[in-house]
């Protein structure tokens, strides 16, 4: 009993400070104690929500009394009757309670976020034109036009951060890395500069990868040839130079080009080139390039088992980081929005049985802890990030720890591998998922040393080039979007690598020949600062539904959740 | 609330979430040490907004159409977990109904109300004061069993 009533003391704010540290003290010792406080804490919790509950329900039907009320006081005052009536309905003799008082502003504040819309001053929009167009009780007709017949191209300054330089010596053979994925195959001495100089000792090779929806938006990457749709399985665009004189390769020689996609014999290469108003346009290879299998060796998995957390630690291999095929590179991207989008993607995962595979195939392993009420209260996270990228790679490391609901209990940095444990909010740990039974687990230990096959296209030129095949289909449609005027409006596929370029006509944004019923995403840009991402389906109506700011982050992350690598 | 509203909700789920908000707000506000570092609206804003992400998110109704981080705020970093234990409570607070209508009164006037006794004794017609207290025991154990055998 005397264990109840100093509980009961705590719980109710009647002690003083060195009896409350007292049973803190005794919380952190005395387990059967801290057991026996959690289930009064739960209880006073439990019966402290149902009756604020109460309160405000109360309050709220006072409210309405005192409205009724004061709308009768309204209408006498008009008619001319001068009466009034003293009411206070809001004081109550009988509170006493710490929160009584608090409930009647809470609840006439709330009442006002409910009726009025009022935001909160950190989130109240700027009043533009633009920001209107967007409040329900606001909203007119669209009518906002862009200005010019056509999108101006980003900035400049937009592209320079995707472009990979390497000096190679030319008079030996080359490999070159990029950070997406791709690598590039280069035989000794088979460049030469445009006016003929050959043995080359330093030439300058400069990749932009396009390894993703939203580098093929910036860089306005579709994917198509003479009107047909190409599925693609990796692009990019290679610029070579020797003292600032472009480099060439020589007559009947080529190089090798291998995409961080998975083998497709059906795959072939494809130059692109752009038209005059900077629409890029892809050419089968007329030299009969074919797509070639190049296999990697992919390093046993190491399993390291700390306590009850389970993950696989990839082993660094020469060529990088080699675990699965697709490992998830977050240097392509920026940390927080795009672990979100990770979030984002595997909450829409129909199975556990797909969540699991969507994780392993990124080197995520995340630990999914199930409470008796059927929540996942735990993760555990495991994923690459480069080394030298440390000041990102804390900041996704704090984004973790901040934008969950648990506490962190070990954060290291080991090698250019980030480990993350999180501690469960309860002490309840299951391990009832099948995924980390002993057998599976073992499995994994002994899995043998695979290999990977990439698709590789031999290329006898430079500049953009891209891995690619029709997409065939059962039946074809169009893409018509209803549009008040032009603008930039980009379709991508979420089923396979594709993106299109709508044109404009005559009250339409749209393209032919593309599979029906496929998954899309429309991605319009208006000249003046709106955009609109939306998703629909090929074959059906599509009118464009709300208008917002433009927002690049949030344009990456909608696009980077759409379909997370290629 | 127009951000609810906005974010794939009703507006009953608007009102459900203002409500759980206000919940929060106050048992973060009863919590010693709290000291309010912005306006009453500005919190319960933010609370509102972290319990319908947290719901959304337990849902699986994304994506948002919203900025989709959780709110910060400042001084108030375990919010998350004040937010899933509310959750939680939600699910089982039904259960009081069972209490017993003398009981429910009994633990609201001396917990909630914070009404002494000897008061409580005579509004509910007890004894006296110490037959008032046993009884307000009894009701709490039995209200802490109804608890766990929901949450086993």
């Amino acid at each position: 009993m005397k264990d109840i009533e100093s509980i009961e003391a705590y719980l109710m704010n009647r002690m003083d400070q060195s009896s409350r540290d007292m049973l803190e003290k005794r919380l952190s010792d005395d387990p059967p104690f801290k057991a026996l406080f959690e289930s009064y804490q739960t209880t006073f919790d439990t019966l402290k929500r149902q009756w604020i509950k109460d309160e405000i329900s109360g309050v709220k039907q006072r409210l309405i009394y005192r409205k009724i009320i004061l709308t009768g006081i309204i209408v006498v005052a008009l008619l001319g009757s001068i009466i009034y009536f003293s009411i206070d309905l809001m004081s109550d003799k009988s509170a006493t309670l710490e929160v009584q008082n608090q409930v009647p502003l809470l609840v006439d504040t709330a009442e006002q976020i409910i009726k009025k819309d009022i935001i909160a001053p950190v989130f109240t929009p700027i009043e533009t034109e633009a920001s209107l167009s967007y409040r329900p009780d606001k909203r007119e007709p669209y009518t906002i036009l862009p200005q010019k017949d056509s999108i101006s191209p980003l900035p400049a300054n937009q592209d320079s951060g995707f472009i990979q330089s390497f000096f190679i010596d030319n008079t030996i053979d080359n490999t070159i890395a990029c950070k997406g994925g791709t690598q590039l195959y280069l035989k000794a001495n088979t460049l030469q500069t445009q006016s003929g100089q050959q043995n080359l000792e330093k030439v300058k090779i400069e990749v932009t990868e396009f390894s993703n929806y939203f580098d093929m938006w910036q860089h306005k990457i579709s994917t198509t040839s003479g009107n047909r749709l190409l599925e693609s399985g990796g692009s990019c665009y290679i610029k070579a130079t020797s003292n600032g004189e472009n480099v060439l390769l020589q007559k009947g020689e080529d190089y090798t080009i291998r995409f961080q996609s998975a083998y497709d014999s059906s795959m072939n290469t494809f130059y692109g080139s752009r038209d005059t108003l900077h629409q890029l346009e892809w050419q089968q290879s007329h030299d009969n390039m074919t797509n070639i299998p190049t296999t990697v060796s992919l390093k046993k998995l190491n399993l390291t088992i700390y306590d009850t957390v389970y993950y696989l630690e990839p082993i660094i291999s020469d060529e990088g980081y080699y675990v699965r095929s697709n490992s998830y590179r977050m240097d392509q991207i920026s940390g927080q929005t795009d672990l979100k989008a990770i979030f984002d993607t595997l909450a829409c995962m129909p199975s556990e049985e797909a969540k699991k595979l969507f994780l392993m195939n990124r080197n995520l392993l995340f630990r999914f802890g199930v409470n008796r009420t059927g929540k996942v209260y735990g993760y555990d996270y495991n994923f690459i990030l480069p080394k030298k990228r440390e000041k990102q790679l804390k900041m996704v490391a704090q984004s973790i720890v901040n934008g969950t609901i648990l506490p962190i209990e070990n954060l290291k940095f080991d090698r250019a591998i980030i480990n993350v444990t999180l501690k469960p909010l309860f002490k309840v740990v299951q391990k009832d998922s099948s995924f980390f039974l002993d057998s599976n687990l073992n499995k994994i230990k002994d899995k043998e040393e695979k290999k990977q096959v990439y698709n590789a296209l031999v290329s006898s030129t430079f500049g953009y080039v891209n891995c690619d095949k029709f997409k065939l289909a059962d039946k074809f449609s169009d893409i018509n979007i209803q549009m008040p005027g032009k603008a930039d409006v980009r379709v991508f596929f979420r089923d396979f690598n594709a993106v299109v370029n709508c044109t404009y006509v005559n009250g339409f944004a749209t393209y032919a020949n593309v599979p029906e019923n496929a998954e899309i995403l429309i991605v319009t840009v208006l000249q003046n600062n709106m955009m609109c991402l939306q998703e629909a389906k090929v074959g059906e109506p599509i009118v464009l539904a709300d208008l917002e700011p433009f927002d690049l982050l949030k344009l990456k992350h909608k696009l980077m959740s759409y379909r997370l690598s290629l | 609330m127009l951000w609810v509203r906005k974010n794939s909700g009703s507006k009953e789920d608007a009102e459900d979430v203002v409500q759980e908000a206000i919940i929060v707000y106050l048992k973060i506000s009863a919590k010693p040490g709290f000291h309010e570092t912005s306006k009453p609206e500005t919190l319960l804003f933010a609370i509102a907004r972290n319990i319908w992400l947290y719901q959304l998110r337990q849902n699986k109704r994304m994506p948002y159409t919203d900025s989709d981080e959780l709110l910060m705020i400042a001084g108030i970093e375990e919010l998350d977990i004040i937010i899933e234990k509310e959750e939680q409570l939600k699910k089982i607070e039904y259960i009081l109904n069972d209490l017993g209508e003398k009981c429910r009164q009994l633990l609201e006037m001396f917990y909630f109300r914070k009404i002494d006794m000897k008061t409580i004794a005579e509004k509910l017609e007890f004894r006296n004061d110490k037959v008032a207290k046993a009884m307000k025991y009894k009701c709490l154990a039995h209200a802490k069993e109804l608890i766990q055998k929901q949450t086993k």
